[in-house]
């Protein structure tokens, strides 16, 4: 099995690239946000791109995962297009789900980013429904179900870590414990000692790792899509992370310290990983601020594309289109 | 034609898709070897093996949640609730999820799901396995809601509900499932989305679905003794709704009266009637539409208050009178 030691520098670099046009992208929204750009919310992951980018580089292509509100950086990472999320995001037909879904619901099948619920660990079962999908055509690939911190305390997590025990389910659980769900902190109301282990409670094999070092978590995930291929049973990884900004548009994070931020920026992930690609000759600093700007550019340049075209209504998705994809409602057996 | 109960009519329904289709599964609870808390699955495990009949624990939120994302993902999930009453936890996976996923994705993924589960009063089994919850689905778009009130309905439409690409909640009344009523042998499917006439008449149509519709035929009968000719028209399909049987059907007889077991205020007769009043049938009415409903309580244990709670012959004749 490859190690993150076996990458190359040139894979390196890449993930590298991800995440920084992850931050770049979520940046930009900050900004928009800011200027009330954007018609809807959304919730950015700032901070947690060694979480994302680590997860999608270390499993198979083929594999599906299904994330959360906060799916921005596991789009990126799976592949997905950003024209088509900049479409999404400013609700053109030209976007993903074609401006139906918008932030919280992207969606990109080619790249077996299957969907994205906004119901906080509602996309558990759901994922579980996916693995059940790959057992039943007996491949060998695994569902990933992205959650977070909340939704380890919703009774659906609960009952789907049982499912996938007794079900026997090719289903790797990825908690991104980012310390907080809206305000509520973790630590407050995560009850006993960690998430993973309620995991290990249902006889699930499970690890808590450092989400902000990108080797951790490719490591990690790599031995539990491993063990879930040859074993044929669920994995929870606790990936330990900090949400950066705050919870959604709105969030004026009253509930916390500014200083609290400043010392978790400390340990960006993005940093961390630059700082060990510089250490070990395989990029300069220079390069890194080039590749940043590179980064920018791309994504700002999409950005505003389709901010031209929203604010001159030009490519809107209409009313009629979108009735076309409510569920044939007209009934029929086919 | 052979008759056989209602739940014969679904089991033959799951056998022979399953046959069809190996796509399609069975999920839910006591659903193997016990053959589902009604007897729906009889015989399944023993055919079709454990990878298509998935048995599971009383995790209800969680195991319809695995049916959307099983569906989504190239499967045709036949999700078994042991009674409908238990869809209130199950409302998360169908309501926010297998009927928005196709919309939120932009049509690039189906739901082709059916929610299946006993339905109604009847049996003593009190307040929390017996009642109505056909309104927790009937208002979200993107769900079909079907209510048949026989065998034959219940075979051919759970049939096309299986082959159906769209989520479908599918009810099966508990005293449908034991009466006996024919029942279509082979390859036998109904069109969602399509009323049947059950009984032929002239000054009253009738507008019911599920078990009411029996008791509506009953009434029926005795109002042909006294002369009173009623037409009876079962939706069988709730969502989408078959208006223009129901105005065609008032358009001749002049006069209606809905009947549904569930309680009336936020009923589906409201919509029902607002529909008549929104089409041209509306002025061929010379007398105000009634309704019969289930009264505004839960369904007791005791005998004595479980049967006048919901509709009955008496007070569908009564109801029929007043419009003429």
């Amino acid at each position: 099995m490859d190690r993150f030691d076996d990458l190359s520098s040139g894979e390196k670099i890449i993930l590298l690239k991800t995440m920084l046009l992850s931050r770049a992208t979520e940046e930009k929204i900050e900004q928009l946000n800011s200027q009330k750009a954007l018609h809807g919310t959304n919730h950015l992951c700032i901070g947690q791109e060694a979480s994302h980018t680590g997860l999608c580089a270390a499993i198979d292509k083929n594999d599906w995962i299904m994330a959360t509100h906060r799916g921005h950086g596991f789009y990126i990472a799976k592949g997905g297009s950003i024209p088509a999320f900049w479409a999404e995001m400013f609700g053109l037909s030209e976007g993903c789900c074609k401006g139906l879904g918008g932030s919280m619901h992207l969606a990109d099948i080619d790249n077996r980013y299957m969907c994205s619920s906004g119901v906080v660990a509602a996309g558990v079962p759901i994922s579980a429904g996916m693995a059940l999908s790959l057992k039943n055509k007996h491949s060998n690939n695994i569902a990933v179900s992205i959650l977070g911190d909340g939704a380890s305390n919703q009774g659906m997590t609960f009952e789907t870590m049982n499912l996938a025990v007794v079900l026997e389910l090719p289903m790797l659980f990825y908690c991104e414990n980012n310390e907080y769900a809206v305000s509520s902190r973790s630590k407050k109301f995560v009850g006993g000692e960690s998430i993973s282990k309620r995991a290990e409670a249902f006889g699930i094999e499970s690890v808590t790792i450092d989400g902000n070092d990108i080797q951790a978590v490719y490591d990690a995930v790599k031995t539990a899509a491993e063990y879930i291929r040859t074993n044929k049973k669920p994995y929870f990884i606790e990936a330990t992370t900090y949400r950066v900004s705050g919870h959604s548009r709105s969030d004026k994070k009253c509930y916390r310290d500014i200083t609290e931020e400043k010392q978790r920026l400390e340990n960006c992930p993005i940093k961390r990983f630059a700082q060990r690609l510089v250490g070990l000759g395989i990029l300069t600093e220079n390069e890194i601020e080039k590749m940043t700007a590179e980064a920018k550019e791309t994504t700002n340049k999409e950005a505003d594309k389709c901010r031209k075209l929203f604010e001159s209504n030009t490519s809107a998705t209409t009313l009629d289109e979108a009735l076309q994809y409510v569920s044939p409602a007209s009934g029929g057996a086919k | 034609m052979k008759k056989l109960p209602g739940i014969c009519a679904v089991n033959e329904a799951l056998h022979e898709e399953m046959l069809r289709d190996e796509n399609v599964i069975v999920i839910g609870e006591d659903i193997g070897v016990y053959g589902g808390g009604c007897g729906a699955t009889k015989g399944l495990i023993e055919k079709f093996g454990k990878e298509r009949v998935i048995e599971t624990p009383i995790s209800e939120t969680a195991f319809t949640g695995m049916a959307v994302g099983a569906a989504m993902t190239g499967l045709r999930p036949v999700v078994e609730i042991m009674f409908a009453d238990f869809m209130s936890l199950t409302v998360d996976p169908i309501v926010n999820h297998a009927a928005k996923l196709p919309f939120m994705s932009g049509g690039k993924l189906t739901v082709p799901m059916v929610m299946r589960a006993p339905i109604g009063y009847g049996t003593g089994a009190a307040a929390q396995h017996s009642q109505s919850v056909e309104h927790l689905f009937l208002n979200t778009p993107g769900i079909t809601v079907i209510a048949p009130s026989c065998s034959a309905d219940i075979k051919g439409l759970l049939k096309s509900a299986i082959r159906d690409d769209s989520p479908v909640v599918f009810f099966e009344h508990k005293l449908i499932n034991k009466s006996e009523t024919p029942l279509p042998e082979g390859d036998y499917t109904i069109p969602i989305g399509k009323a049947d006439i059950k009984r032929e008449g002239s000054d009253v149509t009738i507008i019911s679905y599920l078990n009411a519709v029996n008791t509506c035929i009953c009434a029926a009968e005795k109002l042909e003794k006294e002369g009173i000719s009623a037409e009876i028209v079962d939706l069988r399909t709730l969502r989408p709704l078959d208006i223009e049987t129901i105005t065609k059907s008032i358009e001749k007889t002049h006069r209606a009266v809905i009947v549904h077991d569930a309680p009336s205020f936020g009923g589906f007769g409201g919509e029902i009637l607002f529909q008549i009043t929104e089409s041209e049938a509306y002025k061929a009415l010379k007398a105000p539409v009634k309704r019969v409903c289930g009264m505004e309580m839960p369904i007791a244990y005791a005998k004595s208050v479980e049967y006048f709670s919901v509709p009955n012959e008496e007070n569908i004749i009564k109801a029929v009178k007043e419009t003429l």
